[in-house]
């Protein structure tokens, strides 16, 4: 049985290859194929709308969507009305704002404008290249001109532009240069002075204290004509791209976005930083570790997502589609062990754990707090608890992870059972809801039969709907993303 | 102006030069070039270059006519005031006749505090010497005081400013809107401070038709006349439960309603409270009253009129870490910055021990800056010497006179700011008529065009692959 299924996916990879161009789903088959793996079985259709709504809406699905889903389990047409709600763009913005700014303000910068400003390009369906292009140019007062919150979070006041350099590396082009900063890399072919030149960009960047909190960021032409001396180095550097291209004008920044988004390893991190998002492991892994010591586990997959990131003129809604609609993105993660190497090369989909925004905002919808709470309150309790779910976190550069690593299970208890108890009058425990319909509120299935059963019992006995969907809640199956 | 000016900074200038480059003359050589190099994505950082340089020319040539503008604004060729001019030469000597009031008062209490401060050790004498001089005076009011008691209204107004534009943003005429970028962030928020705003309302109401019923004696008279304050209903409104307390807290005597016996201690609180903030509310009735007029928003114009908002504003400013205003007159204000520096010790004023180095320094740093307190401006003598109105003149050669104007004029001067879209604008003029490059313009384009070539050449450069070696 084993033989005759890798006898048909070669027949079917050739097939593919001599009749089509290729595409995510042809790329990996042949990869698999050679690596004799079976891919996993596609997820059911619970499985596969839980992931897409959590991977493109941040939250887990109603269990009216559940139920309108599973009775019509269009994906396509789930995946693109997904696409379209609000909800979609705020999401992206508040992933890409924790890492392209992190969570806690600082730098006399604030992180909302800058999310909120995300949110309207994403909304938009800005060009990825356009996005990056404003933030790396971008003058003004933070809290007024969003685009400034980016340089102004990492351009110190001190004039050094460093951090500035580190970051725009490792978020726009996927390079760890700051292992520069100190000597020559390691293990790449990143010299120092490598490190400066790129550095020397930002060096015109003016800084202006207006007032307590208040900075605006502007382009001062004396100090782009200024030397930039590095005491490292003992000697002033110039700017240069780490292309070896040099700006011919005194517009620095503007250059440099320029060499930045012409380049093709910026589409190259772009289509990898994507591919992570939605499968919880880049290509090249961590996505800001392009390295000659870290290759992309599947090369010419990620060649052809940095093919079509060109093609489609950094249309991130394209790129998203693309991927999403993929038989690769829709495989189950029911796997009896773990495999490092199917995990590698995409042959299941990978388990994940929540972020805290999604643990948060699911755990509003599972119980129907929203519409309970009023917008404010909501807002309010939402903000508290994200804090108290990253409090180990607030502190870091999170350019390369998405999801929540560290244990949550004692912070989720305290938070289900908070929100449940203060809530029993409103919400969705107030409607006394079936044992289906808890499942299909807190974990978007139905309830297997024995499921059912001892539920029923337990019920029966006495037990309490408020327990149960606490119980539910604090699962493994609700706190990650499978 | 300046708002104007930053909405223009908001505009982003890609678009624009794209826009123009498309009304180049396609039957000129030089401006077919232009305009192809223009619209290629390495030809913008040229002109960018090119719009850099003309900015800082402009703003150059604005900042060193500040002076001459603001006195051709407001006087006319034979020195006499423009009509249009009045308000503002009454904001001017009002100003002035306060700061006279005030470093009458100061002196008195300065004086008073003088014999207190001990002569050892040196740091000590050094500072009371100095406190005891007229530039002492003068900048210690200037710089400290007139914070505490709310008579910077030019900084207070830039603070507020600077606080308001966390929610509002200049559109392209210069009037203020709500940012469109945080929009359903504003909405909620709005609706809070509505609801404040109306529960104070209903308590106004409340409390005009309560007032009339309350005894003039006692402590109920002594409520009566605070809770008729400009401010009185925004303090109860701040607590939710008081308005439902205001209407328990009286009994009925003789006809009247007296203040219940067992609220009397808390009265003092209560006066104190509403004492505060309605000074809180009078600081910045001005800088709101501007910054109101400015608003395009009658909402949010409605809403800087009220006192609730203008309370939470205040409560919120704060100028190098201090509430304005916080203090009701030049005594109380000088007895708390006094509090900050001294320490008593034998019935003398010491400086306390963790300030002794910033005590030295701030002296010799005073002692630096006191000219700047002492004589008239000689910038503006010249125009002063012309004005027909002798009043007017005295205040521009008076001391305070060089304080204000000075921050009248760096206000002025700060505001200065040009777009790149405005500085893309000044290009054209420069360069371009009716679509071709001018005659005198071709080598600056020339140049322009060469370095967009140079730069498209760079991009050529394209794929630092961190895999590759």
């Amino acid at each position: 049985m084993r033989a005759a299924t890798f006898a048909l996916l070669a027949a079917l990879t050739a097939a593919a290859q001599d009749a089509k161009p290729a595409t995510i789903d042809s790329i990996l088959a042949e990869t698999w194929y050679e690596a004799k793996l079976l891919p996993q079985a596609r997820a059911s259709d619970a499985e596969f709308l839980r992931r897409v709504t959590l991977d493109l809406t941040g939250v887990v699905p109603t269990e009216q969507e559940v139920a309108a889903f599973l009775k019509k389990p269009d994906r396509t047409a789930k995946i693109d009305e997904l696409l379209a709600s609000p909800r979609h763009a705020e999401f992206l913005a508040n992933a890409w704002t924790t890492s392209l700014y992190g969570y806690l303000n600082g730098n006399d910068t604030a992180r909302a404008p800058l999310e909120f400003w995300l949110r309207k390009a994403f909304a938009d369906n800005t060009p990825y290249d356009k996005v990056v292009r404003d933030l790396l140019t971008g003058t003004g007062r933070p809290q007024q001109s969003a685009p400034a919150t980016f340089v102004g979070r990492y351009y110190m006041e001190n004039g050094k532009p460093e951090e500035i350099a580190v970051k725009v590396s490792r978020a726009f082009l996927g390079i760890r240069l700051n292992c520069a900063r100190c000597h020559d890399h390691p293990f790449d072919k990143w010299t120092q002075d490598d490190f400066y030149q790129f550095a020397a960009f930002f060096k015109g960047v003016e800084r202006k204290y207006i007032a307590q909190n208040v900075i605006e960021i502007a382009d001062s032409p004396e100090r782009a004509a200024a030397r930039y001396y590095v005491q490292d180095l003992k000697k002033a550097v110039k700017p240069k791209f780490l292309s070896g291209a040099e700006p011919q004008t005194a517009a620095l920044r503007d250059e440099l976005a320029l060499f930045v988004v012409t380049n093709r390893q910026f589409a190259r991190a772009f289509a990898n930083r994507l591919w992570y998002h939605f499968f919880g492991r880049g290509l090249v892994h961590p996505i800001d570790n392009f390295s000659k010591k870290n290759p992309a586990s599947v090369p010419r997959l990620l060649d052809f997502l940095t093919d079509e990131a060109v093609r489609l003129k950094f249309d991130v809604r394209a790129m998203i589609r693309t991927i999403v609609t993929s038989k690769v993105y829709q495989l189950s993660s029911s796997v009896a062990k773990a495999d490092p190497l199917r995990e590698k090369l995409f042959a299941q989909s990978l388990v994940r754990p929540l972020a805290p925004e999604q643990v948060v905002d699911s755990i509003f919808r599972a119980l129907d707090l929203e519409a309970a709470m009023g917008r404010t309150e909501m807002l309010k309790s939402r903000e508290r608890f994200i804090q108290f779910l990253v409090r180990n976190q607030l502190q870091e550069d999170l350019t390369s992870v998405f999801e929540y690593r560290e244990s949550i299970q004692d912070v989720m208890t305290k938070m289900t059972i908070d929100l449940s108890r203060a809530r029993t009058g409103k919400g969705f425990l107030a409607s006394q809801p079936s044992v289906e319909r808890i499942y299909l509120a807190a974990l978007s299935r139905r309830p297997s039969a024995r499921e059912r059963k001892t539920c029923d019992d337990y019920l029966k006995r006495g037990g309490s709907v408020e327990e149960l969907v606490v119980t539910l809640l604090n699962s493994h199956e609700f706190t990650f993303n499978h | 102006m300046s708002l104007l000016l930053a909405a223009v900074l908001l505009a982003q200038v890609d678009p624009k030069i794209d826009e123009f480059a498309r009304t180049l003359k396609a039957d000129d050589e030089l401006a077919t070039k232009l305009r192809d190099t223009l619209l290629a994505a390495w030809g913008k950082p040229a002109l960018k270059e090119q719009i850099a340089t003309i900015i800082a020319d402009a703003k150059k040539t604005a900042r060193d006519g500040v002076v001459p503008a603001y006195f051709k604004e407001h006087f006319d060729d034979a020195g006499g005031l423009r009509d249009a001019s009045k308000p503002h030469a009454g904001d001017l000597l009002r100003g002035l006749a306060i700061y006279e009031a005030d470093i009458k008062e100061l002196r008195a209490v300065r004086d008073a505090a003088l014999a207190k401060i001990a002569d050892e050790p040196e740091h000590n004498a050094k500072l009371k010497k100095f406190l005891a001089t007229d530039e002492g005076l003068h900048l210690l009011y200037f710089t400290q005081l007139r914070l505490l008691t709310g008579r910077d209204e030019a900084r207070l107004e830039k603070a507020i400013m600077l606080l308001l534009e966390q929610i509002v943003a200049p559109d392209m005429e210069g009037r203020l809107v709500l940012r469109e970028d945080i929009k359903d962030k504003l909405d909620v928020y709005l609706e809070q401070i509505d609801e404040k705003v109306e529960r104070s309302k209903d308590i106004e109401a409340a409390l005009a038709a309560l007032l009339p019923k309350l005894s003039d004696e006692g402590d109920t008279g002594r409520l009566k006349k605070a809770l008729g304050k400009p401010g009185a209903a925004a303090v109860i409104a701040q607590k939710s439960d008081r308005d439902r307390a205001l209407s328990e807290s009286f009994s009925e005597a003789d006809g009247r309603l007296v203040l219940r016996e067992e609220l009397a201690e808390k009265l003092d609180a209560v006066l104190a409270a509403i004492d505060e903030a309605s000074r809180k509310i009078a600081n910045v009735k001005g800088p709101c009253d501007r910054i109101g007029a400015r608003m395009k928003d009658e909402r949010l114009r409605a809403l800087l009129k009220s006192d609730m908002v203008r309370l939470e504003i205040a409560n919120e400013v704060k100028i190098e870490g201090k509430t304005v205003g916080s203090a009701a007159g030049m005594a109380e204000a000088f007895d708390t910055w006094q509090k900050t520096i001294f320490t008593e010790s034998d019935g003398k004023l010491v400086v306390q021990d963790s300030l002794i180095d910033k005590v030295r320094d701030g002296v010799r740093k005073a002692q630096r800056e006191a000219a700047n307190y002492t004589a008239p401006s000689a910038t503006l003598k010249p125009y002063a010497d012309k004005l027909v109105d002798g009043t007017l003149k005295a205040f521009y050669l008076s001391l305070y006179g060089r304080v204000r104007m000075t921050e009248i004029l760096t206000a002025k001067a700060d505001a200065i700011t040009f777009s790149e879209t405005q500085g893309l604008e000044m290009w054209i003029a420069k360069h371009i008529d009716h679509g071709a490059v001018r005659e005198g313009s071709r080598a600056t384009v020339e140049a322009l065009i060469a370095k967009a070539e140079k730069i498209r050449k760079e991009l050529e450069k394209n794929d630092i692959n961190p895999g590759d070696k």
